[in-house]
């Protein structure tokens, strides 16, 4: 049977060589040790010599070809032994193209085959010492760079091509079945060391179940957003006058109200006064609420919660404030009675403390709108033609387009404004 | 005024100075080396060697005390500390050792310049007699000072710190110790064997409170049962010096009356090497360097105490080779990547008697990062501790439990300070405990208990039930 010689790979490196020159013709006889071509690889030429005996029966590529490691270049055996048919066909004179096409193929299919036959019937030339060290350590031979004499592979080029690892990295290696054959090491001569590791299997993540809270917050989150056509719009007030306001109330009263408590105050009075934010869409008809019950929404360790202060536009500012401190305290400390977390007709919530200057707020189905309060900045504003600094703050109302159109948002949002500059109104 | 031009000036020379020059001269630089006295720093001078001259001493003495055990009759048994000649014998052993290190830099190539040097700006050198050397790199490797504590009578004559301490020409009759760190143990351990009463005064609730607790119960018992004096939790309100005694109050009410003092409380960088004008970053009296050891100015490198970071000479051996390389890289001598400091795994030995011996972490502040697994072999089970006649001690190895890596070990007893590097160089070559089990180690030696403390984290110890 004919037996094939391979484009030899001579460096770990080495994917692929270059036929130089056949230094024999189809039909010489060959002897183990002839050599029967001169091969280039990217770093020198070399001759390659036979490991066989026979007829040369085929020069499987010509002169100048580049052809992938491993691959079977010529075929030597007694004359009329049958050659694979598979390389028959490339061993026509062919473009460099083709014999790429073929290689690429090979990469595929072939090689894994080839390799297998080479180390089977022992082609690539090996000490029997290298073939058992090489066996022991599951090196494959074709891996291994030869420094023998006629180019056979030596026990110590097995041993020197066996990754060296130090024994902590290699035992971490097994465990997490990294190949460390990849793996470039940092130590003396390329030595892996577990550090060399820590990239190669990323770091566990951490698996933290969501809490009954979370859960259906996000459900009625993708309902929102799924079934409501939202529009947001953001508007700027001038809060400087409402922080005086604020401060003489506490200076005058010690009644110490938020800027939370009068947004939410203005809020409800503006709802009272544009119905349309604080009604429901159903389907085949607008649901007028005729209470105004607002949500706001807090951040609490378990997740998000909207407590409701009912009836928002009933209180003066004082209790109004008092009220919701002490649901925000209750929300904070799981107190929150069913019916203090449910029937709000319009949401509020607040992330001005972080600063935040915009966002677009997610609807609290199955309310029309919800408030997105903003951090106040000190900026430059004219008034009355010169330039001063002002508390400026954004509002960014997002609301559903089937009950409330642009137009009708924009009055909403410059009545809540105007409350806002104009403060006193609040304490009516 | 006198203008040299030099590829790296070393100011310091001691074993990161020295070693960063001889480094520095190996890869092709022309290398000056600035030292005020004699070259060797602390260790060689002031510190690790004598030391280790005078411990040598006082453990011959405790083993002439058992002597008669051993069937050595000694015929006059009056043992006595001749301080002079072992004063004598300490300084030609470390003369011995400063002439090599010359020879060393010498034969390197190093100009030695015996004289102080700072540094002025930028790169520029000026050296005591007004030489100013522009240099391509500098590297500040002033080492450390004995720190000195606000207390009153601090000032006194009988008040010393370890350099004077070393210089001593007699032996105390009685020695308080401020301090029961490496110094202060090391000090109390080798003069209660030349005669000196001794007693300690740690602040803290333990003495060497950075090693293994169990390790330092064993060293305390031993020192006490010497006859050692120690006093824990102690602060020091004051010391009162009336003719040639002194005495230490302690805010407790104790009194101690002693002839010396010894102020062992730690060590701060020497900072003379670097101007007031100077914008070298300095923190909490450290000069602040990466871990290439570059300070904030480019070009200039700190090695060894002065950067506060290991104060022990084998790290600024480290230290110093790892800037030697990293300014040879800067002045474009090497063609090469700058390299960091490697100080993960750094042995600390204390010479007292018992020596203490650690690498890596201790026992609490594995448990903190890992699942560890425990190994502790005791001495008094290992045959060449019991030949030997030291059986007070272990080894103890701590390992991480699913790959059997090697955390730390702390060794207690005979020999410790050697088998501590057995230890450090399979910890820096990630050997785990199944290597260490499975290595053959000579009979009897105490490195066998390394190996058996190890096995024993995995459960195959066969010399413990």
């Amino acid at each position: 049977m004919a037996e094939s010689i391979i484009m030899p790979k001579t460096g770990m490196a080495m994917e692929e060589g270059v036929i130089i020159e056949w230094l024999k013709k189809e039909g010489d006889q060959i002897k183990e040790g002839d050599i029967i071509a001169q091969i280039e690889t990217d770093k020198s030429t070399m001759d390659l010599e036979s490991d066989l005996s026979g007829t040369l029966l085929k020069l499987v590529y010509p002169e100048g070809t580049t052809v992938p490691v491993t691959l079977p270049i010529a075929w030597i055996g007694k004359k009329g032994d049958a050659i694979p048919e598979n390389t028959e066909t490339s061993s026509s004179v062919e473009s460099v193209e083709a014999v790429e096409s073929v290689g690429e193929k090979a990469a595929t299919e072939q090689i894994p085959h080839t390799s297998q036959a080479a180390a089977s019937t022992g082609k690539i030339p090996s000490t029997p010492a290298a073939k058992r060290v090489a066996s022991e350590k599951g090196i494959d031979l074709a891996t291994v760079t030869p420094s023998g004499k006629r180019g056979e592979i030596l026990e110590k080029d097995v041993l020197a091509s066996a990754p060296r690892i130090t024994p902590l990295a290699a035992r971490m290696a097994e465990d997490r079945q990294v190949d460390i054959s990849q793996i470039s090491g940092s130590g003396h001569a390329g030595k892996i060391f577990s550090r060399d590791l820590a990239n190669t299997v990323p770091v566990a993540d951490t698996r933290v179940p969501l809490t009954n809270i979370q859960k259906i917050t996000g459900k009625r989150m993708l309902e929102s957003v799924l079934s409501i056509p939202t529009v947001s719009e953001d508007i700027k007030a001038d809060m400087t006058r409402l922080l005086e306001l604020k401060q003489s109330i506490f200076e005058e009263s010690g009644v110490k109200a938020s800027v939370n408590d009068f947004i939410i105050k203005a809020a409800a009075i503006a709802l009272k006064k544009h119905p349309r934010m604080n009604s429901v869409f159903d389907t085949d008809a607008l649901i007028f609420k005729n209470e105004v019950h607002i949500g706001m929404a807090v951040a609490t360790e378990r997740g998000l919660l909207v407590p409701v202060l009912r009836n928002a536009d009933s209180f003066t500012l004082s209790a109004l404030s008092e009220k919701t401190k002490e649901i925000i305290q209750k929300a904070r400390d799981s107190k929150l009675s069913p019916d203090e977390l449910t029937g709000s007709t319009f949401s509020i919530s607040n992330v001005g403390m972080y600063g935040i200057t915009s966002f677009t707020p997610i609807i609290n189905p199955p309310e029309a709108g919800i408030l997105g309060v903003c951090a106040i900045e000190k900026l430059p504003r004219f008034v009355n033609g010169s330039l001063v600094e002002r508390s400026i703050m954004t509002l960014s109302l997002s609301f559903d387009h089937r009950v409330v159109d642009g137009a009708e948002s924009a009055q909403f949002l410059q009545t809540l404004v105007n409350l806002l500059e104009n403060p006193l109104q609040l304490l009516v | 005024m006198a203008t040299l031009k030099k590829d790296i000036v070393v100011i310091g020379g001691g074993p990161a100075g020295y070693i960063a020059a001889i480094k520095a001269a190996r890869l092709g630089a022309e290398v000056l080396l600035a030292e005020e006295l004699q070259v060797g720093g602390t260790c060689l001078n002031r510190g690790c060697i004598p030391t280790k001259f005078y411990a040598q001493s006082a453990h011959t003495i405790l083993e002439l005390s058992q002597a008669e055990s051993r069937g050595i009759e000694v015929r006059d048994p009056q043992v006595s500390m001749n301080m002079k000649k072992a004063l004598a014998g300490k300084n030609k052993t470390v003369k011995k050792l400063t002439a090599g290190v010359r020879s060393l830099l010498k034969h390197a190539g190093v100009v030695v310049e015996n004289q102080r040097a700072h540094l002025t700006e930028g790169k520029i050198v000026q050296l005591a007699d007004g030489t100013i050397v522009e240099a391509g790199a500098v590297i500040l490797a002033t080492g450390s000072l004995s720190s000195q504590i606000p207390i009153e009578g601090i000032e006194s004559p009988l008040v010393m710190d370890s350099d004077q301490f070393l210089d001593l020409d007699y032996v105390p009759k009685r020695i308080a110790v401020i301090g029961g760190g490496v110094i202060g143990i090391e000090f109390a351990s080798i003069f209660q064997a030349f005669g000196s009463a001794v007693t300690v005064v740690e602040a803290q609730p333990s003495i060497l409170p950075m090693f293994d607790s169990q390790a330092i119960e064993i060293t305390a018992a031993a020192l006490k049962k010497r006859g050692i004096t120690i006093y824990t939790d102690a602060a020091v309100k004051k010391i009162t010096t009336q003719n040639d005694e002194a005495e230490v109050h302690l805010t407790d009410g104790t009194t101690i009356t002693v002839d010396v003092i010894l102020l062992a409380v730690g060590r701060i960088s020497n900072l003379s090497c670097i101007d007031d004008k100077s914008k070298i970053e300095v923190e909490r009296g450290r000069v602040l360097t990466d871990d290439t050891g570059m300070t904030s100015e480019p070009g200039v490198y700190a090695a060894g105490d002065i950067t506060g970071r290991k104060l022990l000479a084998h790290a600024a051996y480290q230290m110093g080779e790892t800037v030697a390389h990293n300014a040879c890289v800067d002045t474009r001598i090497v063609t090469d990547a700058k390299k960091k400091f490697d100080l993960d795994i750094v042995p600390s030995v204390v010479y007292s008697i018992p020596e203490v011996a650690s690498v890596g972490l201790s026992e609490n502040e594995a448990a903190k990062k890992y699942e560890t697994v425990v190994g502790k072999f005791p001495l008094s089970a290992n045959g060449r501790a019991l030949s030997g006649g030291e059986t007070e001690g272990f080894v103890k190895v701590v390992a991480e439990k699913k790959y059997g890596q090697i955390l730390g070990v702390c060794c207690v007893g005979m020999y410790a300070s050697e088998v501590i590097n057995e230890a450090a160089l399979a910890m820096r070559h990630e050997l785990t405990v199944y290597e260490v089990a499975e290595t053959i180690h000579g009979h009897p030696t105490i490195s066998e208990a390394f190996m058996e403390a190890a096995s024993s984290c995995i459960g195959q110890c066969y010399h413990m039930m």
